[in-house]
């Protein structure tokens, strides 16, 4: 039952963490949360389609299907959260934007897609891993158990760090939120180079450091840095270039974006 | 506008060739089996500093992943289907995978000397 719980937890850490960010983030800008609701929906069923066509994606592209498919989520995502940290900015330097700009507008859309992607390729292991458990029929109990305890300390979690947040100045939980939101992205981005390296897309090359002796990725606080800042012990120098490029690219953005506001 | 227009092209093409040679170079294959929740064989031995396929082929109905910290990687394999994983160049040493399903069993690992 303890792996139900640690492989339920492993994924729902990292949503919740979003979820709970951008949660936090409407509540600053009384922007109404019902958005999530569309987000849940979408999310699960992607989950439960592409768990179930999981073997034939598999099979596409000469057995890289899964890979490709996977690292296409992640830098979409890098991308919808890019856009989500640009509105952030944007809203705390002028209280209007966070209505009025075009960004504004269609700001719920990007939440919504955002989420239910994160949600997808987070629930699809699990619809996958509950349906191996079905399978072995004896085991319904730990799915149940275990399942419902990993889900419970995921949300908990996430609820813990919603609270942190709502509670925060207004400028302190903004920035917050776009410095979390940016290193999420940037472990999605390394997590997308490393999928493109297994499956022969991108060249392996060995990795750049070894730090499984400080901190391991089986131990707790790695699985917790691993969802939070996508902490690898022994990373390639592709998902290195991969995870600065996306800090970099992200940063940039805000700040070119805000620039040219201030000159129109 | 133009020069940004061929840089874009040319990284296209710079990219495509990249993968290309990625995808079609001559890798050495070995195969690793799961069969009632075990790997078969679960220990097993490839050169250092070289790339290698792994096809895994899954003779069990119900899926797994293969998982490993050390190699950094992870690929889910469906009930009666097999998968591809690349690994290395490595340094020599014992990079220790498992089943993340199923890890009180599927176990083993990868001598690389």
């Amino acid at each position: 039952m303890l792996v139900t719980v640690i492989i339920f937890l492993r994924e729902v850490l990292e949503a919740a963490l979003i979820l709970s960010v951008l949660l936090a983030v409407s509540f600053q800008f009384k922007l109404s949360r019902k958005w999530i609701f569309p987000a849940l929906s979408i999310g699960f069923l992607g989950a439960t389609i592409s768990a179930y066509f999981l073997g034939d994606i598999s099979n596409l592209l000469e057995g890289t299907g899964q890979e490709v498919m996977n690292s296409t989520l992640l830098i979409t995502m890098c991308f919808l959260i890019n856009i989500i940290c640009i509105w952030i900015w944007q809203c705390l330097n002028n209280n209007q934007a966070a209505f009025s700009t075009l960004l504004a507008k269609n700001i719920k859309k990007i939440l919504i897609l955002d989420v239910s992607i994160a949600i997808m390729h987070e629930g699809s292991e699990l619809s996958i891993y509950s349906y191996s458990l079905i399978q072995m029929h004896d085991n319904h109990l730990s799915l149940i158990l275990g399942g419902g305890l990993g889900l419970g300390i995921g949300a908990s979690l996430g609820a813990i760090i919603y609270y942190l947040l709502i509670n925060m100045q207004k400028r302190t939980l903004l920035i917050t939120a776009i410095a979390i939101l940016i290193l999420i992205s940037a472990g999605m981005a390394s997590q997308a180079a490393l999928y493109l390296i297994q499956s022969g897309w991108l060249p392996s090359q060995l990795p750049l450091w070894d730090t499984s002796q400080i901190i391991s990725e089986r131990s707790i606080v790695g699985q917790l840095l691993y969802a939070l800042i996508g902490y690898e012990a022994t990373p390639s120098p592709l998902q290195i270039l991969f995870y600065f490029a996306v800090i970099i690219i992200c940063i940039s953005s805000i700040i070119l974006t805000t620039k040219t506001k201030r000159h129109n | 506008m133009e020069s940004l227009n061929v840089v874009i092209r040319k990284l296209i093409i710079a990219f495509t060739l990249l993968f290309c040679s990625a995808v079609q170079a001559e890798t050495p294959t070995y195969e690793i089996r799961i069969k009632d929740h075990l790997f078969l064989p679960s220990k097993l031995k490839i050169p250092a500093n070289k790339k290698i396929k792994l096809l895994i082929i899954n003779e069990d109905v119900t899926p797994e992943e293969f998982e490993s910290y050390e190699l950094n990687r992870e690929k889910v394999i469906m009930g009666n289907r097999k998968g591809i994983v690349f690994i290395g160049p490595l340094k020599s040493g014992v990079y220790p995978f498992f089943g993340e399903f199923n890890p009180s069993t599927a176990q083993g690992s990868i001598e690389v000397k």
